[in-house]
């Protein structure tokens, strides 16, 4: 049982890894708390639904081309309601977030109505690893959820933009100073990070379902992982979510499944009281 | 600055869990006409919206059907004038405080003189005293919970048995027919009253006749993935599985217990058809699953529902385009009894209309095979009682194994005791 439950501990941290991977992109870069991330991550997953379930492209298709648009839906973000909001108050980008997300929901139900959906991903086989077992489809998200991992590292280390993405996140006066077009990283972060919803919203829509408010869900334990990691933290986000993922299942494989959320955020609570910044969060001293 | 994001994000977390019950209220069309000759209003409030609804909806229409049958063939004679019934149906979202709401909106700004509906307990309970002060008769349709008739209200009726009647059969079922000795249980049981009430009931049979429960996994209908639960009982080795939950959340208990390779027994507690478990998992991975519920209406297999089953089947995927849900057939028989109960009585008169309930046989053309106790629908407790049936997912379909134990009288029996003693 202890592989099993660490398998399936995996699986949710690989779903926990996206979520907090665009979170703390954004957030260590813009410095936005971007509450309507999870929704943004359903709505990629609907526009997922749309183009597999109901106008039937292959799944490899669907999934590019809804990628692509909320790229797009993702620079919209970053020119309409986030626009300089990080020149604001804070209470401001916090309230724009809020009212994007309601705003999201409430179309995702007009359109398409509060009944739940998933998405025909077709990845029910079963893979035998031993006496260990998963279907296709969690190995999928896990080798994904990987492979952005790889490929976000990448871009930040090896890629001109990826540089001056991590410039304006160090500094970003400096780096405007140094020739960097800020509002071209905003667009660019937002863009790449709505994309990984987009991925996170088509694989939980085909493991799992989707409605409209179920973004209020996913940004719960995407925002957990952030914190108990420092925000804005992306090495620490990924050690952060696979703690999360793995010591919920161990919970309910061990200990009691009616606690285990109570047992995930009381970790988190005593994590932070001995290291307020976050596991790896850097010290501030004032 | 960093520090204030977390604060904030704790004031997100409290708004996120206030908001949970979220959705729009819609109130439904009327469905009766208004005709010169008198007006019978009936309200109904149900879950229209939310993750419920998937019960809501279908009883909405399922009463709606009733009544547009009655008004078709020229609605209700009553002391020899005819009454047509305008129905008003409300959305509640689950949401005890709007049902509440909706009840008092039903009666005072609709003026229903009789109520109809409630998809479980804690939707009318908090209405129980508001519902005797005002005298409106109420027939409950699919609600399950034993409270609403263990609670002494002379104006509340109920159709569908309780769950605790049918978990006193549905242990020894499980452990004599199909030879179980230890099972794993696993569902919203700590969550959903109604639910534990079935766990605890069926835990409490299986093992009085010798069978050892293994393990109990409890989950909460918002999570979709019980990955863990599972592996955490099928650790324990049991003969089967017993999972118990909406029926949302148990299509995913079944769909996840198969990809986590298991091909034993599966017994299940949820009414779904097969059109509301293939939203979630396929038609392979429903193969073999036993439902062990009251003899609800079955549209593939209607021999052991009422005489009235087939037309209401037919008229109901006319009127809808879709099978009827199990759930469907108590509202629709709960609107024909209450209509049958006032013209019985002659008058609108909700004491004259609650005393031919309380006397009133199981009236024609019902799709439930009701049992009458000692010759009336309604116990002393006011509960009515249909068989437990046994039912199986086979080659797409959901079909009926067989009735189980139907153990109304020793039910009945403990119903009034457990009432007398909440006077």
């Amino acid at each position: 049982m202890l592989l099993q439950q660490l398998l399936n501990g995996l699986v949710l941290s690989g779903l926990y890894l996206l979520l907090s991977l665009g979170l703390a992109l954004i957030f260590g870069v813009l410095e936005i708390p971007h509450f309507a991330f999870g929704a943004v991550a359903v709505t990629g997953g609907y526009v997922g639904y749309v183009l597999v379930n109901l106008l039937g492209l292959p799944v490899w298709a669907g999934i590019a081309l809804a990628v692509v648009i909320s790229a797009a839906i993702g620079v919209l973000l970053d020119l309409l309601p986030y626009r300089d909001v990080n020149k604001l108050p804070p209470l401001n980008a916090f309230i724009v977030a809020l009212g994007l997300m309601t705003f999201l929901n409430n179309t995702l139900q007009l359109l398409f109505g509060p009944d739940q959906v998933q998405i025909k991903l077709h990845g029910e086989q079963l893979v035998y690893l031993g006496q260990l077992v998963l279907t296709e489809l969690r190995v999928a998200l896990l080798l994904v959820a990987i492979v952005i991992m790889v490929v976000t590292w990448l871009i930040l280390r090896r890629t001109k933009i990826g540089i001056a993405v991590r410039a304006v996140a160090a500094n970003r006066e400096a780096a405007a100073l140094m020739g960097i077009d800020i509002r071209r990283i905003s667009a660019f972060v937002f863009a790449y990070t709505s994309a990984i919803g987009a991925v996170v919203g088509i694989i939980y829509g085909g493991l799992y379902s989707l409605i409209p408010t179920r973004g209020d869900n996913l940004i719960f334990f995407g925002f957990a992982a952030i914190v108990l990691a420092g925000m804005g933290n992306l090495m620490g986000t990924i050690v952060a979510s696979v703690i999360l993922g793995v010591f919920q299942a161990f919970m309910i494989g061990y200990v009691s499944s009616a606690f285990s959320t109570v047992a995930v955020f009381g970790l988190i609570i005593l994590l932070l009281i001995l290291k307020p910044m976050g596991l790896f969060g850097k010290e501030v001293r004032r | 600055m960093k520090r204030a994001w977390i604060g904030i994000l704790l004031i997100l977390a409290l708004v996120a869990t206030i908001s949970c019950v979220g959705g729009c209220g819609k109130p439904a069309a009327d469905s009766g006409t208004q005709e010169e000759v008198g007006k019978i209003v009936i309200g109904e409030t149900e879950p229209l919206t939310g993750p419920i609804a998937v019960y809501g909806v279908p009883e909405c229409n399922a009463t709606k059907l009733a009544v547009d049958e009655i008004n078709a063939a020229g609605g209700l004679e009553v002391n020899g004038k005819k009454y047509k019934i305008e129905l008003v149906q409300l959305d509640d979202q689950l949401n005890p405080t709007l049902a509440f709401q909706n009840v008092k909106k039903l009666v005072e700004v609709h003026g229903a003189q009789f109520l109809i509906g409630f998809t479980n307990a804690a939707m009318i309970m908090p209405a129980m005293s508001y519902i005797q002060q005002k005298k409106i008769p109420v027939v409950v349709g699919g609600a399950p919970d034993e409270i609403i008739t263990a609670t002494p209200n002379p104006y509340v009726f109920r159709m569908r048995p309780p769950t605790a009647y049918t978990a006193l059969a549905t242990g020894k079922f499980i452990y004599n027919e199909f030879g179980v000795r230890t099972m794993a249980v696993i569902g919203t049981v700590s969550e959903q009253a109604l639910f534990k009430d079935i766990a605890e009931g069926t835990m409490k049979g299986f093992e009085a006749m010798g069978g050892k429960v293994t393990s109990v996994q409890d989950f909460k209908s918002s999570q979709q993935d019980m990955s863990a639960q599972i592996t955490a009982a099928l650790a324990t080795q049991p003969d089967a599985i017993y999972a118990l939950a909406p029926i949302e959340s148990q299509a995913f208990v079944y769909k996840q217990l198969r990809e986590l390779g298991y091909k034993g027994k599966i017994f299940g507690f949820s009414g779904g058809n097969v059109k509301q478990f293939t939203k979630i998992c396929t038609v392979d991975q429903l193969e073999g699953i036993f439902d062990l519920i009251p003899a609800e209406i079955n549209p593939t297999d209607t021999s052991i529902n009422g005489p009235g089953a087939d037309a209401f089947v037919e008229n109901y995927r006319k009127a809808f385009g879709e099978d009827p849900p199990p759930v469907a057939g108590y509202t629709y028989d709960a609107m024909k009894t209450l209509a049958a109960a006032i013209q019985a009585a002659g008058t609108l008169d909700p004491d004259a209309v609650v005393r031919e309930l309380e006397n009133l046989a199981v009236p024609e053309g019902l799709v439930l095979q009701w049992v009458p106790v000692e010759g009336k629908l309604f116990d002393s407790s006011h509960q009515a009682y249909i068989p437990n049936a046994a039912f199986v997912f086979q080659g797409g379909k959901k079909v009926v194994y067989k009735l189980m134990d139907s153990p109304i009288a020793e039910y009945s029996k403990k119903l009034a005791e457990a009432r007398a003693s909440n006077k």
